[in-house]
């Protein structure tokens, strides 16, 4: 009885109830903003146009751009290289005024990447996204891509850019993706060590000759330690992929696995004896700023690196060198960096848009700019005959080196490109064999090519719709 | 009063004689009785229904619906999952390098947890003598917790760096070398779990020392009567009366070592090659990294599982044993 009386006045008056209701109404769209599908309710009326059924990313425009078509680009660019890019764009904001086009820095490339799936998912994408060499075959295959030739005209096209490198995003006669900050590993050096040693002002031919140099390179000291010689990338295996070439071998032929043989056996455990047996190179952290920083007396990492170690190189005090990549049994340089692709679902009004932004960084003046300010390789011809960056070229030599390089380049061995976690498997195992002598190359790569030849047969019915 | 009596009456009559002879006031009493009933239930609903709703959609719905994918394959990006079956779970079962990411797990676990507890309680003592510049002390030995796992990571990377790095400038005078912490498959487990347990240290000092400060004076007045040295009196009366704070430690620590993902994500990315992937770094890696997202629900069953079975067995048998003041 007595929990009755208890109750009762406990017992809401209607007031209470609606009041509650409306809380709970309010609740309601509280959750449906957490799906992280949002609208910014500024050009997506295309809803329902062929392609239109993928939102937009959130966009922000500042007021004077308001009342614009609005692109968001997802970049995977930080620092002075995330900068030029922001540069550009603000520049390509103030030259119209139907779009305003805004830079999303989404983490490098392996952690853009899972977002754009993720994006897709959740059914809001953005208008223009950087992707690697080796990402955006993911998502081809997956139909996520927008094809582009229909939106290049007589006075925007192949013939504007090395065809080389454009020719890198084709599928049969096709574009899906418009090559912008392409590079290719080169070979840096400390000139000022060089000398100090004696030994010549160029790279080494070989890996073999490097290994001689590294001898006399290891009697010189920092921190009281030997200098070493050489430092090696475990976060990226586009540089192993050039020595496994260089080894005269592949890491795949199509989707055929063939890191368990030949060049990349080979190259491996060539590097596995220079790093714990000759005591010449090790795993570094970040070769690129180690060796900016003069840690370290060479390394080979990215052409769109050379601002970046020019700006670290000058507050150590010594001067940059740059090579052609060490050969041993064949020459291999392959091509790498990102290009931009757009989204297929994404509504027509947006996809066009997005790609006047595409057509703007492919100016000659924006793409001698972004040469200019990266080191990435000139991509459209007419650039170079901008005057500073012809000056450029032909006053330092070392932006000059990637240019002549470039025709013995090749694009990336398949499995990297299609197979999502292609470039992890291989990463990690490359990783075992730079931080421990005690692994033997070959049962790791055994290990990574079975995992590889798993992956593959999920992937290969899709990859052989576009390629078989 | 009379009228619950009344309703009472005329339910139980209504039930009881199976349509005997209710009054008709008792039959309308009795309506009236149940729709206040729904009524009262129907706040009930409403008053959790927001509850239920947000716990729903966020915990168990993912739970169901991971649950699901771990019997799919899926790449994420196309089409639809595609049942395989218990497919995933043997593939993991049946590979060595999972094998070897659970013992990452257990040894990562266990490091910590063990770890925790005696330095925790080392340091807590510490704080636990009068001394100057306390304060000052167990402020700055808390503040790491509250930092955020990424940038405490980062602080270690400049810590760990063989050539910048405090651990070189420490180890030159000696003419060692410093070990390449995070690139070198032997350091880079031990290079986590040394910044792990600095950045859990303060907290868990903290718990330990508000266990300390609440133990009963007479006991240890007592102990001191009796003769009991230092180290009897610790082993027989604080030990055992902390054991409520060490179990809490216990399970705090375990669950957040198989949470651990930020530290991990900055200082070692896994690797070298897997030597620091634990379970649910592993997750993330299949998930988003390999856009495999059944091994990765498989995995994450699996994690669910083995910390289920952990909380399981602490409070059976842990809790059990636990000392309550």
């Amino acid at each position: 009885m007595r929990h009755r009386t208890v109750l009762r006045p406990s017992r809401p008056s209607r007031r209470d109830f609606l009041a509650m209701a409306a809380a709970a109404g309010v609740a309601v769209p509280l959750l449906g903003c957490a799906g992280g599908v949002t609208d910014d309710g500024g050009s997506d009326d295309g809803t329902g146009d062929p392609g239109g059924n993928l939102d937009q990313v959130d966009i922000s425009p500042p007021s004077q751009y308001a009342g614009r078509v609005n692109v968001a680009m997802w970049s995977a660019m930080s620092g002075v290289n995330g900068e030029a890019l922001a540069a550009l764009v603000e520049s390509f904001n103030q030259s119209q005024e139907d779009i305003y086009a805004e830079v999303q820095f989404q983490g490098p490339y392996p952690e853009s990447a899972p977002k754009l799936t993720a994006a897709l998912r959740a059914g809001a994408v953005p208008d223009v996204m950087m992707l690697a060499d080796t990402f955006w075959g993911r998502f081809l295959i997956n139909d996520a891509l927008e094809p582009l030739n229909g939106y290049f005209d007589d006075d925007f096209g192949r013939d504007d850019y090395v065809e080389a490198l454009y020719d890198e995003g084709l599928v049969g006669d096709e574009l899906y993706w418009l090559s912008f900050g392409r590079s290719t590993p080169l070979f840096y050096y400390n000139k000022t060590v060089f000398q100090q040693l004696g030994l010549p002002d160029r790279g080494p031919e070989t890996w073999t000759e490097l290994r001689e140099w590294s001898a006399e390179i290891s009697q010189l000291s920092v921190n009281g330690q030997p200098l070493k010689a050489h430092a090696f990338t475990g976060d990226d295996d586009w540089q192993f992929m050039a020595a496994t070439w260089q080894f005269g071998g592949k890491l795949s032929e199509g989707l055929d696995v063939t890191i368990d043989s030949g060049g990349a056996v080979d190259a491996a455990r060539w590097h596995q004896e220079y790093i714990f047996e000759d005591g010449y190179g090790y795993l570094a952290q970040a070769a690129g700023t180690d060796f900016g920083t003069g840690v370290v007396a060479t390394a080979i990492t990215s052409t769109g690196g050379l601002r970046g170690i020019y700006e670290a190189s000058a507050s150590a005090g010594f001067e940059v060198g740059t090579a052609f990549l060490p050969k041993e049994v064949a020459s291999g340089v392959p091509t790498g960096g990102m290009g931009f692709s757009l989204l297929k679902g994404a509504a027509q009004e947006r996809k066009d848009a997005a790609f006047q932004l595409l057509k703007f960084l492919g100016q000659p003046e924006n793409a001698a700019e972004w040469t200019l300010a990266t080191g990435y390789l000139p991509i459209v011809k007419a650039s170079m005959d901008v005057p500073e960056l012809a000056e450029t070229l032909a006053s330092d030599p070392n932006f000059n080196v990637a240019v002549e390089q470039l025709p013995e380049a090749q694009g990336s061995d398949a499995i990297r490109s299609y197979l999502p976690n292609g470039t992890d498997l291989i990463i990690s195992g490359l990783q075992r064999i730079y931080s421990d002598g005690s692994e033997d190359p070959q049962d790791v790569f055994d290990e990574v090519a079975e995992q590889l030849r798993q992956g593959v047969e999920d992937i290969r019915p899709a990859y052989e719709e576009y390629f078989g | 009063m009379t009228t619950t009596t009344a309703d009472r009456q005329g339910q139980t009559a209504g039930a009881s004689t199976g349509g005997g002879a209710p009054t008709t006031r008792g039959r309308r009493r009795s309506r009236h009785h149940w729709r206040r009933r729904r009524k009262e239930y129907a706040l009930f609903l409403l008053m959790i229904s927001p509850n239920l709703l947000i716990i729903g959609t966020f915990d168990y719905w993912p739970v169901i619906y991971n649950a699901w994918l771990s019997l799919t394959r899926w790449n994420m990006l196309s089409g639809a999952p595609r049942y395989v079956g218990l497919q995933n779970y043997e593939n993991l079962f049946s590979s060595s390098s999972f094998h070897g990411i659970l013992l990452n797990t257990l040894t990562f676990s266990a490091a910590i947890v063990i770890g925790s507890v005696i330095l925790g309680l080392a340091v807590a003592l510490l704080f636990d003598q009068k001394l100057r510049g306390r304060g000052i002390v167990r402020t700055a030995a808390f503040a790491p917790h509250i930092v955020s796992g990424a940038a405490v990571a980062t602080l270690w990377l400049f810590i760990f760096d063989p050539a910048y790095g405090l651990t070189r400038v420490v180890l030159d005078p000696f003419g060692v070398a410093s070990p390449r912490w995070v690139n070198d498959a032997d350091w880079a487990m031990i290079a986590l779990i040394i910044a792990y347990l600095w950045k859990g240290l303060g907290f868990v000092a903290i718990v330990y020392l508000a266990g300390l400060q609440n133990l009963p004076e007479e006991l240890y007045e007592a102990a001191k009567l009796d003769g009991a040295g230092t180290w009897t009196t610790f082993r027989r009366i604080t030990l055992p009366l902390l054991s409520p704070v060490t179990f809490f430690v216990l399970v705090t620590s375990i669950i957040g070592t198989f949470q651990a993902y930020d530290m991990i994500a900055v200082l070692t990315g896994g690797g070298p090659g897997d030597a620091t992937t634990t379970l649910s770094w592993y997750v993330y890696q299949q998930g988003f990294r390999a856009s495999d997202a059944g091994t990765a629900a498989a995995a994450a069953m699996l994690l669910f599982v083995i910390l289920l079975l952990v909380t399981g067995l602490q409070t059976r048998f842990v809790q059990r044993k636990v000392h309550y003041t």
